[in-house]
C-alpha cells in the first residue's frame, strides 16, 4: 500500500520515517515527496579516451565500486557555479540534498522514481535500482544519522540539460511493508544469538 | 542491535566511507555508508547490521548489511566473533 501525503506526515510525526530537512510544502504531492539535488556529483570519464581498461566484473565477490569510481570518475562540486550541464549520453552519480531514515520496525520501505518533467527530456535518475529497503539509514545507537540517496543520473535525450542545485530531481514513494522482516524480528532466537555473541566476545579486546 | 567488525576507507564524498566486511571464506564485501554510521569505539570499526540467523555449532551468523554491497549481496555469513552487541560497543567507548 502506498502512503498518501497525510500518512507520510503522520509517519514523520511519530518518527517512523525521518527526512531532513523536511521538504517544503510545494514539494509534496498526494502520494509522493520530491527530493532535491545536492551540489556535488561524480562524473564518469570516457574510458576510450582515458586509455583505461573498460571491462569490469561486478559479479566478483570482492568487487569494490569505490576503487573503480576513483579511477573512472571525477568529483565535480558545482555549488559555486550553481549549475551543471548534463550533456547527451552523459552519466553521472549525484545525491539528494535531503537525508532519510527508515527504521525497520516502522515497516516502511520506499522507491525513488523520476519526475515526468525530466523524463520527457530523456533524463533518468536511477538505473533500475529504485528500492530503498526498510531499515535504510537506521542505527538506534545513532538515531540522528540519516543518509542521502545516491542517484544514477543519465541523459538519453538530444539536448543538454542544466542541473541546478536544489532543483526537484526525483520523487520518493513510501510503501507499507507487511509483517516484520527477519532483520528486525525479536524472538527467542535473539536471546540465543546474544548469548553466543557475548560468549565469543568475552576474551576479545575489541 | 548488532554490529560487525569492518575496515574503513574513503568514500565517493567527504561524508561517506567505504566499509568492507569479511565473510567466513575471507572474502570482503564492500559498500558505502555515511561516515557517521560507522562506530569506532576503540580504534576498531563496527557497522550496524541485522542478524538473521546464527549457526550455534559452526559459530557463524547470517547477517544483513545496511544495503546491497558492490558485489550484489545483501546477506552474508560471518564468524560470530566478528559481531558485537550494542551494549558491548557502548562499553568499549
Amino acid at each position: 500500500m502506498i502512503l498518501c501525503d497525510r500518512e507520510i506526515r503522520a509517519a514523520m510525526d511519530r518518527q517512523s520515517l525521518r527526512i531532513q530537512p523536511i521538504p517544503a510544502p510545494h514539494l509534496w504531492t498526494s502520494t509522493a515527496l520530491d527530493l532535491t539535488l545536492d551540489g556535488q556529483i561524480r562524473r564518469w570519464k570516457d574510458p576510450s579516451t582515458a586509455g583505461m581498461q573498460s571491462v569490469i566484473v561486478p559479479a566478483s565477490k570482492e568487487f569494490n565500486f569505490t576503487e573503480l569510481a576513483d579511477k573512472h570518475t571525477d568529483t565535480v562540486d558545482y555549488t559555486q557555479v550553481g549549475h551543471y550541464d548534463l550533456k547527451p549520453k552523459e552519466f553521472i552519480l549525484g545525491w539528494t540534498f535531503e537525508r532519510i531514515q527508515l527504521p525497520h520496525a516502522s515497516r516502511i520501505a520506499a522507491r525513488v522514481e523520476g519526475k515526468s518533467s525530466l523524463s520527457r527530456l530523456g533524463m533518468g535518475v536511477h538505473v533500475t535500482a529504485p528500492t530503498i529497503h526498510a531499515g535504510f539509514g537506521y542505527d538506534p545507537a545513532r538515531p540522528d544519522v540519516l543518509q542521502p540517496i545516491q542517484l544514477e543520473i543519465w541523459n538519453v535525450g538530444t539536448l543538454t540539460i542544466r542541473l541546478i542545485k536544489g532543483m526537484s530531481i526525483c520523487q520518493l514513494i513510501f510503501e507499507e511493508v507487511h509483517g516484520t522482516p527477519d532483520k528486525g524480528y525479536r524472538g527467542m532466537f535473539a536471546s540465543q544469538a546474544q548469548h553466543l555473541i557475548a560468549a565469543e566476545n568475552k576474551n576479545s579486546p575489541g | 542491535m548488532y554490529y560487525v567488525a569492518c575496515e574503513v576507507t574513503g568514500g565517493l564524498r567527504e561524508s561517506e566511507a567505504t566499509v568492507s566486511v569479511e565473510d567466513v571464506d575471507g572474502a570482503k564485501a564492500f559498500l558505502r555508508v555515511e561516515r557517521d554510521f560507522v562506530h569506532k569505539p576503540n580504534g576498531q570499526a563496527y557497522l550496524p547490521i541485522g542478524l538473521i540467523h546464527v549457526d550455534q555449532q559452526a559459530k557463524t551468523a547470517l547477517i544483513e548489511l545496511p544495503h546491497e554491497a558492490d558485489s550484489g549481496v545483501n546477506r552474508l555469513w560471518v564468524n560470530v566473533d566478528k559481531l558485537k552487541l550494542a551494549n558491548q560497543i557502548e562499553q568499549l567507548v
